[in-house]
């Protein structure tokens, strides 16, 4: 609404125009971006492209990667190239380890990233609120309220991906008026937390969430599953460092703060994030009964 | 020697000695218009015998010594200059009413009004006849094309000076602080012009009685109500209508003036949204406010004066989905202002000036959404305000020539609430702390003149404030070194030090609710900056030309910031995760003026060449960055010609470099959240950014023209036709850059099918060419009749 405001007032008085001002760039030195997210009791994927020049149209993909992952306990697994820039590997990943992933490119410097695979944290109840406020379009919002062990000796991050059963499709839901004190103090509207202002050995977080969907007073409810998922530092470094950067790449108007952000990276002699979580799913809620 | 003649040379001796006592005395007094009895701040008094002289202060009052039976000459910008021959034995209070020349001999400005370093002045003459964007003048818009000051963005009113931020900048309407400043998201500034006397902004070299800020102190001086007819003014302008009345309270020697604004744009927007086609809401923007100053003068040398200022911006929003179900959105924000001041002179040689006011800021954002019934009614709110009370009392006493003196003692309690907000739905309700903060201050400035033409002003402000179980104690030595070649030429060297504990987080580009003051504590330090200026003023031609060259260097520490990607902490109890402290700011350059005041073609051609930068840890790795709002080169060119004197033309041209923006350097992959068929993150572009703030976008510069036309109504009312052309070809400035794909400028945002493209940079403009009017007339007598009995004697002594 206040943007509507806004641009009516840019409209009526002073509309705006865009203009090209460059499109040719100065070169840029390739380097290799190795990103991968390495999950609990999956097998790694990698995937290895190159930077790019930004008015170039294609990224390439690298394919002839040596690309090795190595444990603290020892064991190796040589990843295979099987296309579009993923290799893949064959062991488990196993919680609680560190993960070291060596990578060489013909004709660049060898890329070392290193992660931690978080111990996961259990979901001790969880709980679906259907009417949990209104918001500034009028509509009542639901909510999830959920209740996991926490570890008060150990800083751990977390994220909570709400997945809504629409229509027989899946999709992300966003979170909607936040209200819960560690999301607040986090500042980010998005389901990414550490554990730094809770002090006990369960914690519970209570997320708004919108469904998108909406007959004239409430949002229409679908059935949702709820995940927790324990993730590592870098991992929460570089979703937080996305958010951001999306908020400046893609401006939402005036009101967006339009400031350019680089994106977090742990990848040393190159970009990329090789991060990692461990995840524990819930059942199924249906705030509307199972059928 | 006998005993008869040592007695008869002791009488001679004590004779000559008295009478050499009796060569000089001390004239006190206000310079003002004989007209509407108006002070006038800035006149320039010159001793004609020992070609000495001074500016009035904000008050048009002004001391000087001269000797027995020698002259004053009085100028002032649009009014004849005069002399006076001092007929005076003793030490005199006097009153010097100057005659407006164009009521005279038309238009042409005689005098410049002369003030002092480090300062920016715009008179009310000059900043009326600047055109501006929404066809009314503006005080941001004027002050901005000074040297030294910059606007942060296009068509705003924001101010930064010398590098400083938009809330490091104090602005005093007659003495009392006033919070928030601007109207529409900065589009137009809070003070309506139709009240101002006077503008002095000093951008460095405070004196002693000011600081509290960083950057620069704005004393707005407002005008007295007329003595002697009652006078209304009605204004139409593109953004809002305005009014003016002022007149005499004669019973009590008293008078009066009142104005106020109103917005035209909230009914259009009401009913525009109202009956588009389906809509089923109305939403309103719009601002007013309310000036009214009362000034009883018992005596001629007391005058007490009662100041209220209210003013609000307000955007709401309602919607009624069906007979029970409502939604209604409340925004309010600004200022309300009241004070009480006197003015006493006790002696010629001694003035003080007290005063108590009341200052409050608030904002609100109130959010009500009905059912059926009341338990069915879901509110939120958030608020942020400060409230300041503040008691001050300032002495001036000339102890000689040589020495002037001035001292005195401010204290203020503000009450901050930076983040409140509640939620009947949630249960989360968060009254928002109060935090209580105190600040006195006890300062004095000497003006001595140790040998002829040299003047050392020392100063020193000491500072003490407490905010809960914080603390601070700080001196703020100010030291200003003026050397006089002569009467035209004079030099000088200034130092400050100055602290600030009420620190500001802006959000830019938003048009409300953008403002929220944090005090100084345990979290946040006072904020302090150090500066360094020098200077040159010369007057040529006799005097039709100023020509004005300073260089000035300036460190700030302890700045705040948001962190990035933060933009609101509005409602947010947890806001020192937002904040980033700790900040460092350095900010150098050369400011240069010339400007002509004598003859038809009048204006000035203000340049600044500066280099501002901003250290913060959280932020570009720690690493020193270009401010956002640093531009290098700053030029500004008006001028305003009187074709007649009815009939004037006027043009504004405005080059600066561009802001500052962080350039793409390349770009790659990134993982998303969303999973293909097989299970794979999918991955879309991303771009690789180079130095923070490392690149600049395209030169700014825009022509503005105006021509107004005075004229007389049927009824024989004056009225005054302006139009103006705002960005007269049509330059297409850029408000701001970003990258997008070839196919469309339209921003995209690429998702998990869209195949990487090639990038080009965009810029977004607005304020291409816009042509606006006002129209203004004037509810006194047509032609102003002068006080004859009082022009006769435009200048009389009163012990």
């Amino acid at each position: 609404m206040r943007s509507f405001c806004l641009f009516s007032l840019v409209l009526v008085f002073f509309s705006g125009c865009r203009d090209v001002v460059e499109d040719k760039f100065a070169g840029f030195e390739l380097k290799p971006v190795v990103n991968s997210i390495l999950i609990a009791g999956e097998k790694p994927r990698v995937h290895i492209s190159f930077t790019a020049n930004v008015s170039d149209g294609n990224i390439r993909f690298v394919e002839d990667a040596a690309v090795v992952l190595q444990d603290n306990l020892g064991n190796t697994d040589y990843l295979n190239y099987v296309g579009n820039g993923f290799y893949v590997g064959s062991l488990e990943i196993v919680e609680s380890s560190i993960y070291t992933c060596h990578i060489s490119v013909p004709g660049y410097d060898d890329i070392v990233a290193v992660d931690t695979i978080p111990e996961q944290q259990k979901v001790l109840s969880l709980e679906h609120i259907n009417a949990s406020g209104v918001n500034n379009e009028g509509e009542i919002y639901p909510a999830i309220q959920v209740t996991f062990s926490n570890n008060i000796h150990k800083r751990l991050y977390f994220e909570v991906a709400i997945k809504l059963l629409k229509y027989g499709e899946i999709s992300s839901a966003a979170l909607e008026e936040i209200v819960d004190p560690i999301i607040i103090n986090e500042g980010l509207p998005i389901p990414v937390f550490s554990n730094k202002l809770m002090d006990s050995e369960t914690a519970s977080i209570t997320l708004n969430y919108t469904t998108n969907t909406s007959n004239a007073q409430a949002m229409l409810l679908f059935p949702v599953v709820v995940e927790l998922r324990t993730i590592s530092g870098s991992y929460y470094e570089y979703l937080r460092s996305r958010y951001i950067y999306e908020l400046g790449r893609y401006p939402d108007g005036l009101n967006a703060t339009g400031n350019a952000h680089s994106l977090y990276t742990n990848v040393r002699k190159g970009y990329g994030i090789f991060g990692s979580y461990s995840t524990f799913t819930c059942d199924t809620l249906y705030p509307n009964g199972k059928n | 020697m006998s005993l008869k003649a040592k007695v008869l040379l002791t009488v001679l001796l004590c004779n000559c000695v008295s009478l050499f006592a009796q060569k000089h005395i001390w004239i006190t007094g206000f310079v003002k218009d004989s007209i509407t009895n108006e002070v006038l701040a800035g006149a320039a008094v010159y001793d004609s015998r020992t070609n000495t002289g001074l500016s009035t202060d904000n008050q048009g009052f002004f001391r000087i010594k001269v000797s027995v039976s020698s002259s004053l000459i009085v100028s002032y910008v649009g009014y004849k200059k005069r002399t006076a021959e001092m007929l005076a034995l003793k030490d005199t209070l006097v009153h010097i009413f100057l005659s407006p020349q164009n009521d005279i001999e038309g238009v042409t400005i005689v005098a410049t009004r002369k003030t002092g370093f480090n300062i920016a002045s715009l008179s009310t003459k000059e900043f009326i006849q600047l055109p501006t964007i929404s066809g009314k003048p503006d005080v941001g818009k004027g002050i901005q094309l000074l040297p030294g000051i910059n606007m942060p963005k296009d068509g705003s009113s924001v101010i930064m000076v010398r590098g400083g931020d938009p809330g490091q900048n104090l602005y005093l309407f007659d003495n009392v602080p006033v919070i928030y400043v601007n109207h529409l998201g900065g589009f137009t500034s809070v003070f309506n012009p139709d009240i101002i006397n006077s503008i002095d902004l000093f951008k460095g070299g405070f004196p002693a009685r000011y600081g509290g800020k960083l950057s620069s102190i704005i004393d707005i001086t407002q005008k007295e109500g007329n003595i002697s007819q009652r006078k209304g003014v009605l204004s139409l302008g593109l953004t809002d209508v305005s009014f003016a009345v002022d007149g005499p309270i004669k019973k009590w020697n008293a008078s009066y003036v009142i104005t106020g604004r109103k917005t035209l744009i909230d009914p259009i927007m009401a009913l525009l949204s109202r009956y588009s086609e389906g809509n089923d809401f109305i939403v309103a923007y719009g601002f007013h406010d309310i000036n009214s100053k009362v000034t009883w003068k018992p005596s001629t040398n007391a005058s007490y004066s009662l100041n209220i200022y209210y003013g609000d911006d307000y955007l709401n929003y309602w919607k009624k989905s069906t007979s029970q179900q409502k939604h209604r959105q409340s925004n309010v924000w600004g200022n309300f202002l009241i004070s009480a001041q006197s003015k006493y002179v006790w002696t010629p040689r001694l003035y003080s000036f007290t005063s108590i006011s009341y200052t409050r800021y608030r904002l609100k954002d109130k959010e009500v959404y009905s059912l059926s019934d009341e338990s069915s009614t879901f509110r939120n709110k958030k608020t942020s305000s400060v409230e300041d009370f503040l008691f001050q009392s300032i002495f001036k006493y000339d102890v000689s020539r040589m020495l002037r003196n001035e001292i005195g003692f401010q204290s203020s309690i503000k009450f901050y609430q930076p983040t409140g907000s509640s939620n009947n739905s949630s249960g989360l309700s968060q009254s928002g702390r109060i935090i209580t903060s105190n600040e006195n201050i006890l300062f004095a400035e000497s003006k001595i003149v140790p040998i002829n033409k040299f003047t050392v002003t020392l100063g020193l402000r000491a500072t003490h404030y407490s905010s809960e179980s914080f603390s601070n104690f700080a001196l703020e030595p100010r030291v200003n070194l003026n050397l006089d070649f002569n009467q035209f030429h004079t030099i000088s060297l200034s130092y400050m030090h100055t602290n600030q504990y009420s620190h500001l987080v802006m959000t830019g580009g938003s048009i409300m609710l953008n403002e929220v003051w944090f005090p100084s504590g345990n979290f946040i330090a006072p904020a302090s900056t150090k500066q360094y200026t020098l200077g040159w003023k010369g007057y040529f031609v006799n005097s039709t030309f100023l020509c004005e060259l300073n260089l000035f260097y300036k460190e700030m520490k302890n700045l705040i910031t948001y962190k990035e990607g933060f933009s609101s902490v509005l409602g947010d109890s947890f806001w020192q995760s937002k904040i980033e402290r700790f900040g460092k700011g350095s900010s150098s350059g050369l400011e240069f003026l010339i400007k002509k005041t004598q003859g038809k073609l009048t204006g000035f051609i203000g340049y600044t060449y500066s280099n501002t930068t901003r250290q913060f840890l959280g932020i570009n790795n720690g690493i020193e960055f270009p401010f956002e709002f640093d531009r290098p080169h700053s030029l500004s060119v008006s001028a305003n010609y009187s074709i007649t004197p009815k009939l004037q033309f006027n043009v504004l041209w405005t080059f600066q470099s561009g802001l500052p923006y962080t350039p793409a350097i390349g770009k790659h992959y990134i993982p998303t959240d969303e999973k293909d068929e097989e299970g794979n993150n999918v991955y879309v572009e991303a771009l690789v950014y180079g130095a923070k703030n490392g690149a600049r976008m395209s030169y700014y510069h825009r022509l503005d023209v105006g021509l107004s036309y005075e004229t007389i109504t049927k009824r024989k009312r004056k009225a005054v036709w302006s139009f103006s052309v705002f960005n007269l070809y049509n330059r297409r400035n850029a408000y701001s850059y970003y990258y997008n794909h070839n196919d469309s400028p339209e921003l995209y945002i690429p998702d998990a099918n869209t195949p990487t493209q090639p990038l080009k940079l965009y810029q977004i403009s607005y304020f291409p060419i816009i042509p606006t009017f006002s129209y203004r007339i004037y509810f006194d007598t047509p032609v102003a009749k002068e006080n004859r009995a009082k022009f006769k004697n435009w200048i009389y002594h009163e012990d």
